[in-house]
Protein backbone atom coordinates (compact mmCIF):
# COMPACT_ATOMS: atom_id res chain seq x y z
CA UNK A 1 0.00 0.00 0.00
CA UNK A 2 1.49 3.47 -0.67
CA UNK A 3 1.76 5.37 1.80
CA UNK A 4 1.10 9.18 1.35
CA UNK A 5 1.94 12.55 3.14
CA UNK A 6 -1.68 13.23 4.00
CA UNK A 7 -2.43 9.72 5.05
CA UNK A 8 0.93 10.09 7.17
CA UNK A 9 -0.13 13.50 8.54
CA UNK A 10 -3.18 12.58 9.17
CA UNK A 11 -2.24 9.43 11.52
CA UNK A 12 0.32 11.94 13.50
CA UNK A 13 -2.21 13.94 14.44
CA UNK A 14 -4.68 11.39 15.22
CA UNK A 15 -2.08 10.14 17.36
CA UNK A 16 -1.38 13.56 19.26
CA UNK A 17 -5.41 13.76 19.32
CA UNK A 18 -5.41 10.46 21.04
CA UNK A 19 -3.03 10.81 23.47
CA UNK A 20 -4.01 14.30 24.30
CA UNK A 21 -7.89 12.96 25.19
CA UNK A 22 -6.03 10.42 27.25
CA UNK A 23 -3.67 12.94 28.96
CA UNK A 24 -6.73 15.05 29.63
CA UNK A 25 -8.94 12.44 30.97
CA UNK A 26 -6.49 11.40 33.51
CA UNK A 27 -6.08 15.36 34.56
CA UNK A 28 -8.98 15.62 34.97
CA UNK A 29 -9.23 12.01 37.28
CA UNK A 30 -6.14 14.00 39.33
CA UNK A 31 -7.33 17.11 39.34
CA UNK A 32 -11.00 16.44 40.61
CA UNK A 33 -10.25 12.75 42.15
CA UNK A 34 -13.55 11.62 40.13
CA UNK A 35 -13.12 8.75 37.72
CA UNK A 36 -16.85 8.84 36.74
CA UNK A 37 -18.07 12.38 36.10
CA UNK A 38 -21.15 10.98 34.00
CA UNK A 39 -23.39 8.22 33.13
CA UNK A 40 -21.39 7.34 29.82
CA UNK A 41 -17.79 7.26 31.49
CA UNK A 42 -19.46 3.87 33.39
CA UNK A 43 -22.89 3.25 32.53
CA UNK A 44 -22.87 0.23 35.38
CA UNK A 45 -21.08 2.20 38.01
CA UNK A 46 -23.49 5.25 37.57
CA UNK A 47 -26.47 2.99 38.00
CA UNK A 48 -25.10 0.85 41.34
CA UNK A 49 -23.97 4.44 42.92
CA UNK A 50 -27.82 5.96 42.64
CA UNK A 51 -28.81 2.48 44.36
CA UNK A 52 -26.20 2.49 46.38
CA UNK A 53 -26.57 6.03 47.62
CA UNK A 54 -30.51 5.71 48.36
CA UNK A 55 -29.26 2.85 50.20
CA UNK A 56 -27.05 5.21 52.43
CA UNK A 57 -29.59 7.50 52.82
CA UNK A 58 -31.88 5.10 54.04
CA UNK A 59 -29.29 3.98 56.53
CA UNK A 60 -28.31 7.54 57.53
CA UNK A 61 -32.45 7.83 58.13
CA UNK A 62 -32.65 4.85 60.19
CA UNK A 63 -29.45 5.81 62.11
CA UNK A 64 -31.10 9.27 62.82
CA UNK A 65 -34.74 7.57 63.63
CA UNK A 66 -32.09 5.38 66.23
CA UNK A 67 -30.86 8.17 67.95
CA UNK A 68 -34.58 10.26 68.25
CA UNK A 69 -35.92 6.93 69.34
CA UNK A 70 -33.27 6.41 71.41
CA UNK A 71 -33.64 9.97 73.19
CA UNK A 72 -37.12 9.00 73.55
CA UNK A 73 -36.70 5.50 74.99
CA UNK A 74 -34.13 6.74 77.91
CA UNK A 75 -36.50 9.26 78.92
CA UNK A 76 -39.35 6.54 79.02
CA UNK A 77 -37.25 4.33 80.98
CA UNK A 78 -35.99 6.88 83.56
CA UNK A 79 -39.80 7.26 84.20
CA UNK A 80 -40.45 3.75 84.06
CA UNK A 81 -37.78 3.42 86.78
CA UNK A 82 -39.01 6.04 89.01
CA UNK A 83 -42.54 4.51 88.45
CA UNK A 84 -41.20 1.38 90.11
CA UNK A 85 -39.66 2.84 92.68
CA UNK A 86 -42.44 4.71 93.34
CA UNK A 87 -44.76 1.49 93.61
CA UNK A 88 -42.28 -0.14 96.10
CA UNK A 89 -42.44 3.08 97.89
CA UNK A 90 -46.04 2.50 98.27
CA UNK A 91 -45.87 -1.37 99.26
CA UNK A 92 -43.73 -0.29 101.74
CA UNK A 93 -45.88 2.38 103.47
CA UNK A 94 -48.83 0.30 102.95
CA UNK A 95 -47.35 -2.58 104.78
CA UNK A 96 -46.06 0.34 107.41
CA UNK A 97 -49.69 0.80 107.81
CA UNK A 98 -51.15 -2.77 108.19
CA UNK A 99 -49.57 -3.38 111.70
CA UNK A 100 -51.72 -4.36 114.35
CA UNK A 101 -49.94 -2.07 116.75
CA UNK A 102 -49.72 1.12 114.40
CA UNK A 103 -51.05 4.70 115.64
CA UNK A 104 -52.91 6.97 114.40
CA UNK A 105 -50.46 9.40 113.43
CA UNK A 106 -48.53 6.05 112.07
CA UNK A 107 -51.18 5.17 109.40
CA UNK A 108 -51.71 9.07 108.66
CA UNK A 109 -47.93 9.50 107.60
CA UNK A 110 -48.79 5.90 105.36
CA UNK A 111 -51.58 7.63 103.78
CA UNK A 112 -49.81 11.19 102.80
CA UNK A 113 -46.70 9.41 101.93
CA UNK A 114 -48.94 6.93 99.56
CA UNK A 115 -50.80 10.35 98.23
CA UNK A 116 -47.42 11.77 97.55
CA UNK A 117 -46.45 8.61 95.82
CA UNK A 118 -49.45 8.24 93.91
CA UNK A 119 -49.09 12.17 92.64
CA UNK A 120 -45.46 11.42 91.39
CA UNK A 121 -46.54 8.28 89.68
CA UNK A 122 -49.02 10.92 87.99
CA UNK A 123 -46.28 13.06 86.99
CA UNK A 124 -44.10 10.65 85.87
CA UNK A 125 -47.40 8.86 83.71
CA UNK A 126 -47.85 12.62 82.21
CA UNK A 127 -44.39 13.98 81.44
CA UNK A 128 -43.84 15.06 78.01
CA UNK A 129 -41.12 14.97 75.48
CA UNK A 130 -40.38 16.99 72.70
CA UNK A 131 -43.88 18.08 72.63
CA UNK A 132 -45.49 14.88 73.27
CA UNK A 133 -46.91 12.51 76.46
CA UNK A 134 -44.56 9.72 76.51
CA UNK A 135 -48.03 7.53 78.20
CA UNK A 136 -50.34 9.11 76.01
CA UNK A 137 -50.51 6.51 73.01
CA UNK A 138 -50.81 8.46 69.80
CA UNK A 139 -53.34 10.84 71.08
CA UNK A 140 -50.09 12.59 71.24
CA UNK A 141 -51.07 16.29 72.74
CA UNK A 142 -53.70 14.71 74.56
CA UNK A 143 -52.86 14.67 78.40
CA UNK A 144 -53.18 11.51 79.67
CA UNK A 145 -54.22 11.52 83.14
CA UNK A 146 -55.55 14.49 85.08
CA UNK A 147 -57.16 15.62 88.56
CA UNK A 148 -60.58 17.10 88.71
CA UNK A 149 -61.23 19.82 91.08
CA UNK A 150 -61.84 17.31 93.88
CA UNK A 151 -58.21 15.97 93.39
CA UNK A 152 -59.49 12.96 91.92
CA UNK A 153 -57.34 11.20 88.61
CA UNK A 154 -59.63 11.04 85.74
CA UNK A 155 -59.59 8.26 83.38
CA UNK A 156 -57.37 7.61 80.95
CA UNK A 157 -57.71 10.07 77.80
CA UNK A 158 -55.16 9.25 75.99
CA UNK A 159 -54.88 6.84 72.92
CA UNK A 160 -54.50 2.92 73.05
CA UNK A 161 -52.89 2.84 70.26
CA UNK A 162 -48.70 3.21 70.63
CA UNK A 163 -46.78 4.91 68.34
CA UNK A 164 -43.31 2.83 66.70
CA UNK A 165 -40.56 4.28 64.45
CA UNK A 166 -38.68 1.99 62.37
CA UNK A 167 -35.00 1.65 63.34
CA UNK A 168 -34.33 -0.30 60.68
CA UNK A 169 -35.90 -2.01 57.74
CA UNK A 170 -38.53 -3.74 59.34
CA UNK A 171 -37.39 -3.02 62.83
CA UNK A 172 -40.07 -1.11 64.54
CA UNK A 173 -39.62 0.09 67.93
CA UNK A 174 -42.30 1.55 70.30
CA UNK A 175 -41.60 5.17 71.67
CA UNK A 176 -44.67 6.03 72.65
CA UNK A 177 -46.56 3.90 75.06
CA UNK A 178 -50.20 3.25 76.04
CA UNK A 179 -50.42 4.59 79.51
CA UNK A 180 -53.83 2.78 80.59
CA UNK A 181 -51.91 -0.69 80.18
CA UNK A 182 -49.41 0.54 82.83
CA UNK A 183 -52.22 1.81 85.10
CA UNK A 184 -54.62 -0.29 84.13
CA UNK A 185 -53.80 -3.55 82.04
CA UNK A 186 -56.92 -5.93 82.80
CA UNK A 187 -57.38 -4.88 86.39
CA UNK A 188 -60.88 -3.55 87.13
CA UNK A 189 -59.75 -0.29 88.62
CA UNK A 190 -56.72 1.95 87.60
CA UNK A 191 -53.61 2.40 89.74
CA UNK A 192 -54.74 5.72 91.23
CA UNK A 193 -57.98 4.45 92.34
CA UNK A 194 -55.93 1.68 94.11
CA UNK A 195 -53.69 4.17 95.39
CA UNK A 196 -56.99 6.36 96.64
CA UNK A 197 -58.14 2.92 97.94
CA UNK A 198 -54.88 2.50 99.75
CA UNK A 199 -54.73 5.85 101.63
CA UNK A 200 -58.81 5.96 102.74
CA UNK A 201 -57.84 2.01 104.41
CA UNK A 202 -54.43 3.09 105.65
CA UNK A 203 -56.72 6.03 107.31
CA UNK A 204 -59.00 3.54 108.55
CA UNK A 205 -56.36 0.84 109.47
CA UNK A 206 -58.29 -1.48 106.97
CA UNK A 207 -56.00 -4.37 106.61
CA UNK A 208 -57.86 -6.27 104.10
CA UNK A 209 -58.41 -2.62 101.75
CA UNK A 210 -55.07 -2.40 102.04
CA UNK A 211 -53.80 -5.85 101.14
CA UNK A 212 -56.51 -5.54 97.97
CA UNK A 213 -54.37 -2.13 97.27
CA UNK A 214 -51.20 -3.65 97.63
CA UNK A 215 -51.97 -6.21 95.05
CA UNK A 216 -53.16 -3.28 93.01
CA UNK A 217 -50.06 -2.01 93.26
CA UNK A 218 -48.25 -5.19 92.79
CA UNK A 219 -49.79 -5.90 89.43
CA UNK A 220 -48.82 -2.38 88.11
CA UNK A 221 -45.40 -2.29 89.27
CA UNK A 222 -45.51 -5.65 87.04
CA UNK A 223 -47.14 -3.94 84.26
CA UNK A 224 -44.60 -1.09 84.23
CA UNK A 225 -41.95 -3.96 85.13
CA UNK A 226 -43.08 -5.70 81.54
CA UNK A 227 -42.92 -2.34 79.69
CA UNK A 228 -39.77 -1.04 80.95
CA UNK A 229 -38.30 -4.53 80.01
CA UNK A 230 -39.13 -3.92 76.30
CA UNK A 231 -38.11 -0.50 76.52
CA UNK A 232 -34.48 -1.81 77.58
CA UNK A 233 -34.84 -3.93 74.79
CA UNK A 234 -35.82 -1.35 72.29
CA UNK A 235 -32.48 0.17 73.35
CA UNK A 236 -30.43 -2.59 72.91
CA UNK A 237 -31.64 -3.18 69.62
CA UNK A 238 -31.26 0.09 68.70
CA UNK A 239 -27.75 -0.07 69.33
CA UNK A 240 -27.00 -3.22 67.92
CA UNK A 241 -28.47 -1.62 64.52
CA UNK A 242 -27.22 1.40 64.64
CA UNK A 243 -23.73 -0.20 64.63
CA UNK A 244 -24.73 -3.06 61.90
CA UNK A 245 -26.34 0.35 59.93
CA UNK A 246 -23.03 2.54 60.42
CA UNK A 247 -20.87 -0.42 58.95
CA UNK A 248 -23.30 -0.78 56.10
CA UNK A 249 -23.32 3.09 55.36
CA UNK A 250 -19.34 2.95 55.78
CA UNK A 251 -18.99 0.32 53.45
CA UNK A 252 -21.59 1.58 51.27
CA UNK A 253 -19.28 4.87 51.00
CA UNK A 254 -16.64 2.63 50.00
CA UNK A 255 -18.51 1.12 47.62
CA UNK A 256 -19.41 4.60 45.67
CA UNK A 257 -15.79 5.25 46.46
CA UNK A 258 -14.50 2.42 44.85
CA UNK A 259 -16.49 2.72 41.63
CA UNK A 260 -17.09 6.40 41.27
CA UNK A 261 -13.98 8.12 42.96
CA UNK A 262 -10.49 7.58 40.71
CA UNK A 263 -8.12 5.76 42.44
CA UNK A 264 -5.09 8.44 42.63
CA UNK A 265 -2.14 5.97 42.41
CA UNK A 266 -3.43 4.75 38.92
CA UNK A 267 -4.43 8.20 37.78
CA UNK A 268 -1.23 9.36 38.33
CA UNK A 269 0.92 7.15 36.33
CA UNK A 270 -1.96 7.15 33.86
CA UNK A 271 -1.18 10.66 33.56
CA UNK A 272 2.39 10.06 33.58
CA UNK A 273 1.87 7.64 30.94
CA UNK A 274 -0.38 9.42 28.98
CA UNK A 275 1.87 12.67 29.02
CA UNK A 276 5.02 10.06 27.60
CA UNK A 277 2.65 8.98 25.11
CA UNK A 278 1.70 12.50 23.72
CA UNK A 279 5.50 13.83 24.06
CA UNK A 280 6.25 10.69 22.19
CA UNK A 281 3.59 11.61 19.40
CA UNK A 282 4.69 15.05 19.22
CA UNK A 283 8.34 13.69 18.61
CA UNK A 284 7.36 11.12 15.70
CA UNK A 285 4.93 14.00 14.25
CA UNK A 286 7.95 16.14 14.03
CA UNK A 287 10.11 13.49 12.24
CA UNK A 288 7.11 12.72 9.65
CA UNK A 289 6.47 15.90 8.93
CA UNK A 290 10.31 16.69 8.06
CA UNK A 291 9.95 15.67 4.61
CA UNK A 292 13.78 13.21 4.69
CA UNK A 293 14.18 12.39 1.05
CA UNK A 294 13.57 16.09 0.17
CA UNK A 295 15.55 17.52 3.07
CA UNK A 296 18.43 14.66 2.06
CA UNK A 297 18.24 16.16 -1.48
CA UNK A 298 18.34 19.57 -0.46
CA UNK A 299 20.70 18.94 2.03
CA UNK B 1 -19.25 16.22 -0.74
CA UNK B 2 -17.31 14.96 2.16
CA UNK B 3 -18.51 17.73 4.03
CA UNK B 4 -22.04 17.13 3.13
CA UNK B 5 -21.58 13.78 3.76
CA UNK B 6 -20.58 14.57 7.25
CA UNK B 7 -23.86 16.09 8.02
CA UNK B 8 -26.33 13.35 5.82
CA UNK B 9 -25.89 10.64 3.24
CA UNK B 10 -26.21 11.98 -0.18
CA UNK B 11 -26.25 10.13 -4.09
CA UNK B 12 -24.01 11.15 -6.38
CA UNK B 13 -24.51 10.29 -9.89
CA UNK B 14 -21.67 11.02 -12.65
CA UNK B 15 -22.83 13.12 -15.29
CA UNK B 16 -21.42 12.52 -19.01
CA UNK B 17 -19.77 15.65 -18.77
CA UNK B 18 -17.67 15.20 -15.99
CA UNK B 19 -19.23 16.86 -13.25
CA UNK B 20 -21.98 15.43 -10.69
CA UNK B 21 -25.59 15.87 -9.86
CA UNK B 22 -25.97 15.14 -6.16
CA UNK B 23 -29.28 14.02 -4.23
CA UNK B 24 -30.79 13.31 -0.91
CA UNK B 25 -33.45 11.32 0.93
CA UNK B 26 -35.72 9.65 -1.75
CA UNK B 27 -33.82 11.70 -4.75
CA UNK B 28 -34.42 14.97 -3.40
CA UNK B 29 -32.31 17.47 -5.69
CA UNK B 30 -29.42 19.00 -4.11
CA UNK B 31 -27.39 19.74 -7.33
CA UNK B 32 -28.22 19.17 -10.82
CA UNK B 33 -26.11 20.60 -13.36
CA UNK B 34 -25.37 24.34 -12.38
CA UNK B 35 -28.40 24.68 -10.55
CA UNK B 36 -28.53 23.76 -6.64
CA UNK B 37 -31.55 23.55 -3.59
CA UNK B 38 -31.79 24.48 -0.73
CA UNK B 39 -32.49 22.71 2.79
CA UNK B 40 -34.38 24.27 5.17
CA UNK B 41 -35.33 23.93 8.81
CA UNK B 42 -38.34 24.63 9.23
CA UNK B 43 -40.92 23.73 12.30
CA UNK B 44 -42.99 21.63 12.23
CA UNK B 45 -46.64 21.06 13.84
CA UNK B 46 -47.48 19.93 16.72
CA UNK B 47 -44.88 19.94 18.64
CA UNK B 48 -42.30 22.49 16.81
CA UNK B 49 -39.47 21.22 16.46
CA UNK B 50 -37.88 21.62 13.20
CA UNK B 51 -38.12 19.40 10.16
CA UNK B 52 -35.90 19.51 7.22
CA UNK B 53 -37.70 20.57 4.06
CA UNK B 54 -36.68 20.39 0.80
CA UNK B 55 -38.91 22.86 -1.76
CA UNK B 56 -41.84 22.16 0.94
CA UNK B 57 -41.90 18.75 1.12
CA UNK B 58 -40.85 17.43 4.52
CA UNK B 59 -38.22 15.63 3.75
CA UNK B 60 -37.02 14.22 7.70
CA UNK B 61 -38.28 10.92 7.50
CA UNK B 62 -36.29 9.94 4.23
CA UNK B 63 -32.59 11.17 5.23
CA UNK B 64 -30.58 8.82 6.23
CA UNK B 65 -26.67 9.09 8.20
CA UNK B 66 -24.84 12.00 9.13
CA UNK B 67 -25.08 14.15 12.36
CA UNK B 68 -28.24 16.04 10.74
CA UNK B 69 -29.85 12.26 11.30
CA UNK B 70 -28.13 11.10 14.72
CA UNK B 71 -29.03 14.60 16.30
CA UNK B 72 -32.76 14.66 14.71
CA UNK B 73 -32.62 10.59 16.03
CA UNK B 74 -31.42 11.76 19.50
CA UNK B 75 -34.53 14.06 19.46
CA UNK B 76 -37.13 12.38 18.47
CA UNK B 77 -36.13 8.64 19.79
CA UNK B 78 -33.96 8.85 22.40
CA UNK B 79 -34.81 11.96 24.42
CA UNK B 80 -38.48 11.25 23.76
CA UNK B 81 -37.75 7.46 25.64
CA UNK B 82 -35.93 9.03 28.34
CA UNK B 83 -38.48 11.51 29.42
CA UNK B 84 -41.34 8.67 28.69
CA UNK B 85 -39.50 6.88 31.05
CA UNK B 86 -38.74 9.82 33.71
CA UNK B 87 -42.67 10.71 33.27
CA UNK B 88 -43.90 7.54 34.33
CA UNK B 89 -40.84 7.33 37.54
CA UNK B 90 -43.08 10.93 38.75
CA UNK B 91 -46.24 10.16 37.71
CA UNK B 92 -46.58 7.12 40.08
CA UNK B 93 -44.33 8.51 42.51
CA UNK B 94 -47.17 11.14 42.45
CA UNK B 95 -50.08 8.48 42.69
CA UNK B 96 -48.35 5.99 45.25
CA UNK B 97 -47.87 9.42 47.38
CA UNK B 98 -51.43 10.74 46.77
CA UNK B 99 -53.42 7.38 47.40
CA UNK B 100 -51.52 6.87 50.81
CA UNK B 101 -51.67 10.92 51.85
CA UNK B 102 -55.34 10.93 51.27
CA UNK B 103 -55.89 8.32 52.92
CA UNK B 104 -54.38 10.01 56.42
CA UNK B 105 -55.42 12.38 58.43
CA UNK B 106 -53.70 15.59 59.19
CA UNK B 107 -52.93 18.16 62.03
CA UNK B 108 -56.52 19.38 61.87
CA UNK B 109 -58.11 16.25 61.27
CA UNK B 110 -58.89 16.48 57.63
CA UNK B 111 -58.26 13.63 55.54
CA UNK B 112 -58.48 13.06 51.89
CA UNK B 113 -56.03 15.93 51.14
CA UNK B 114 -53.59 14.58 48.12
CA UNK B 115 -49.86 15.93 48.85
CA UNK B 116 -48.96 16.30 45.00
CA UNK B 117 -51.33 18.13 42.85
CA UNK B 118 -52.97 15.09 41.07
CA UNK B 119 -51.85 14.15 37.36
CA UNK B 120 -53.97 13.41 34.49
CA UNK B 121 -51.53 11.42 32.84
CA UNK B 122 -47.95 10.34 32.93
CA UNK B 123 -47.14 13.17 30.03
CA UNK B 124 -45.18 15.81 31.20
CA UNK B 125 -45.34 14.27 34.60
CA UNK B 126 -41.31 15.17 35.76
CA UNK B 127 -41.97 18.40 34.18
CA UNK B 128 -45.75 18.82 35.97
CA UNK B 129 -45.17 17.69 39.29
CA UNK B 130 -45.23 19.91 41.91
CA UNK B 131 -46.34 20.23 45.65
CA UNK B 132 -50.40 20.61 46.23
CA UNK B 133 -50.91 24.14 46.81
CA UNK B 134 -52.77 23.77 49.77
CA UNK B 135 -50.01 21.60 51.14
CA UNK B 136 -46.93 24.03 50.55
CA UNK B 137 -49.31 26.81 52.07
CA UNK B 138 -50.12 25.28 55.19
CA UNK B 139 -47.77 21.93 56.44
CA UNK B 140 -50.50 21.27 59.12
CA UNK B 141 -52.24 19.79 56.09
CA UNK B 142 -49.86 17.35 55.58
CA UNK B 143 -51.28 13.79 56.60
CA UNK B 144 -48.73 11.41 58.70
CA UNK B 145 -51.62 10.06 61.03
CA UNK B 146 -53.68 7.12 59.82
CA UNK B 147 -56.05 7.58 62.53
CA UNK B 148 -57.12 11.01 63.52
CA UNK B 149 -54.93 11.56 66.30
CA UNK B 150 -52.35 14.01 65.94
CA UNK B 151 -49.06 11.50 67.35
CA UNK B 152 -49.63 8.86 65.12
CA UNK B 153 -47.59 8.47 62.48
CA UNK B 154 -48.81 5.45 60.11
CA UNK B 155 -48.96 7.45 57.45
CA UNK B 156 -45.74 8.63 57.60
CA UNK B 157 -44.15 4.82 57.82
CA UNK B 158 -45.75 3.92 55.29
CA UNK B 159 -45.02 6.90 52.97
CA UNK B 160 -41.43 6.05 53.92
CA UNK B 161 -41.92 2.53 53.14
CA UNK B 162 -42.50 3.30 49.67
CA UNK B 163 -39.00 3.59 48.87
CA UNK B 164 -39.08 -0.04 48.99
CA UNK B 165 -42.39 -0.96 47.30
CA UNK B 166 -41.90 -2.44 43.61
CA UNK B 167 -44.47 -0.19 42.14
CA UNK B 168 -42.80 -0.07 38.46
CA UNK B 169 -41.74 -2.01 35.41
CA UNK B 170 -44.81 -4.43 35.96
CA UNK B 171 -43.99 -4.30 39.63
CA UNK B 172 -40.76 -5.50 39.93
CA UNK B 173 -39.14 -2.52 40.19
CA UNK B 174 -38.54 0.62 43.25
CA UNK B 175 -38.39 3.69 41.95
CA UNK B 176 -35.10 4.26 42.85
CA UNK B 177 -34.50 1.15 40.64
CA UNK B 178 -36.52 2.52 37.85
CA UNK B 179 -34.25 5.60 38.07
CA UNK B 180 -30.75 3.90 38.20
CA UNK B 181 -31.90 1.99 35.14
CA UNK B 182 -33.22 5.57 33.29
CA UNK B 183 -29.27 6.40 34.42
CA UNK B 184 -27.56 3.13 33.20
CA UNK B 185 -30.05 3.28 29.60
CA UNK B 186 -28.61 6.97 29.27
CA UNK B 187 -25.36 6.35 29.84
CA UNK B 188 -25.20 3.46 27.59
CA UNK B 189 -26.91 4.90 24.82
CA UNK B 190 -24.31 7.40 24.97
CA UNK B 191 -21.17 5.30 25.61
CA UNK B 192 -22.84 3.47 22.41
CA UNK B 193 -22.98 6.40 20.00
CA UNK B 194 -19.19 7.60 21.03
CA UNK B 195 -17.92 3.97 19.94
CA UNK B 196 -20.08 4.19 16.99
CA UNK B 197 -18.78 7.43 16.23
CA UNK B 198 -15.16 6.08 16.67
CA UNK B 199 -15.82 3.30 15.05
CA UNK B 200 -17.19 5.12 12.03
CA UNK B 201 -14.06 7.79 12.26
CA UNK B 202 -11.73 4.87 12.28
CA UNK B 203 -13.31 3.16 8.96
CA UNK B 204 -13.76 7.03 7.42
CA UNK B 205 -10.07 7.13 8.44
CA UNK B 206 -9.34 3.49 6.33
CA UNK B 207 -11.16 4.19 3.39
CA UNK B 208 -9.33 7.90 3.61
CA UNK B 209 -5.86 6.06 3.39
CA UNK B 210 -6.96 3.51 0.47
CA UNK B 211 -8.01 6.35 -1.88
CA UNK B 212 -5.70 8.20 -0.97
CA UNK B 213 -3.24 5.53 -1.32
CA UNK B 214 -4.78 5.57 -5.27
CA UNK B 215 -5.21 9.45 -5.84
CA UNK B 216 -2.77 10.74 -3.13
CA UNK B 217 0.56 12.15 -3.57
CA UNK B 218 3.63 10.04 -1.85
CA UNK B 219 6.48 12.62 -1.55
CA UNK B 220 8.30 10.04 -0.84
CA UNK B 221 7.75 8.25 -4.44
CA UNK B 222 7.50 11.71 -5.93
CA UNK B 223 11.07 12.04 -4.92
CA UNK B 224 12.27 8.85 -6.12
CA UNK B 225 10.61 9.72 -9.52
CA UNK B 226 12.03 12.69 -9.73
CA UNK B 227 15.46 11.23 -8.68
CA UNK B 228 14.63 8.77 -11.71
CA UNK B 229 14.13 11.39 -13.95
CA UNK B 230 16.59 13.32 -13.08
CA UNK B 231 19.14 10.36 -13.22
CA UNK B 232 17.83 10.07 -16.78
CA UNK B 233 18.14 13.32 -18.27
CA UNK B 234 21.57 13.53 -17.01
CA UNK B 235 22.11 10.48 -18.59
CA UNK B 236 20.73 11.80 -21.77
CA UNK B 237 22.28 14.65 -20.87
CA UNK B 238 25.51 13.38 -21.06
CA UNK B 239 24.91 11.05 -24.41
CA UNK B 240 24.12 14.45 -26.20
CA UNK B 241 26.92 15.87 -24.72
CA UNK B 242 29.07 13.08 -25.77
CA UNK B 243 27.99 12.61 -28.95
CA UNK B 244 28.28 16.53 -29.58
CA UNK B 245 31.93 15.92 -28.26
CA UNK B 246 32.76 13.54 -30.66
CA UNK B 247 31.24 15.07 -33.39
CA UNK B 248 33.41 18.18 -32.76
CA UNK B 249 36.81 15.68 -32.47
CA UNK B 250 35.50 14.28 -35.87
CA UNK B 251 34.81 17.92 -37.49
CA UNK B 252 38.23 19.02 -36.10
CA UNK B 253 40.07 15.65 -37.65
CA UNK B 254 38.90 16.26 -40.65
CA UNK B 255 38.82 20.19 -41.13
CA UNK B 256 42.40 19.67 -40.83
Amino acid sequence: MRLTFAASMRDTYDGIATAAERMIKFQRQVSTGIRVAQPSDDPSATATTISEKAAHASYEQYVQAGDSAESRLSVADTLLSDIIDKLSAARTSILSAQGSETTDAQRENAAQELASLRDAVLEDLTTSFRGTYVFGGSAGTVRPYSKDVNGVVQPYAGSTREVSVDIDRNRPVTVVFNGEAIVTGNDVTDLFTAFDNAIVAARAGDADALHTASGALQRAFDRASQVQSTVGTSLNAIADHTTRLEDAGRASTARVASLEEANMAEAISGLQQAETAYNAALGAASHTTRRSLFDHLLG
Amino acid sequence: MRSLNTLVNVDVVNRSDGGVDITVGSGRALVIGDETYRLEAVSQPPTGWAGVEAGGMNITSELRGGRLVGAIEARDVNIPDYLTRLDTIAYELVNQVNTIHSGGFDQLGGTNQNFFTPLASAAGAARLIEVDPAVAADSRLIAAAGVNEAGDNTVAKTLSNLRDALVLEGNSATLIDSWSHLAFRVGRDTRAAIDGSKAQSDIVEQIDALRDAVSGVSLDEEAVQMIKFQRAYEANARFFSTVDQTLSILFSIVGR
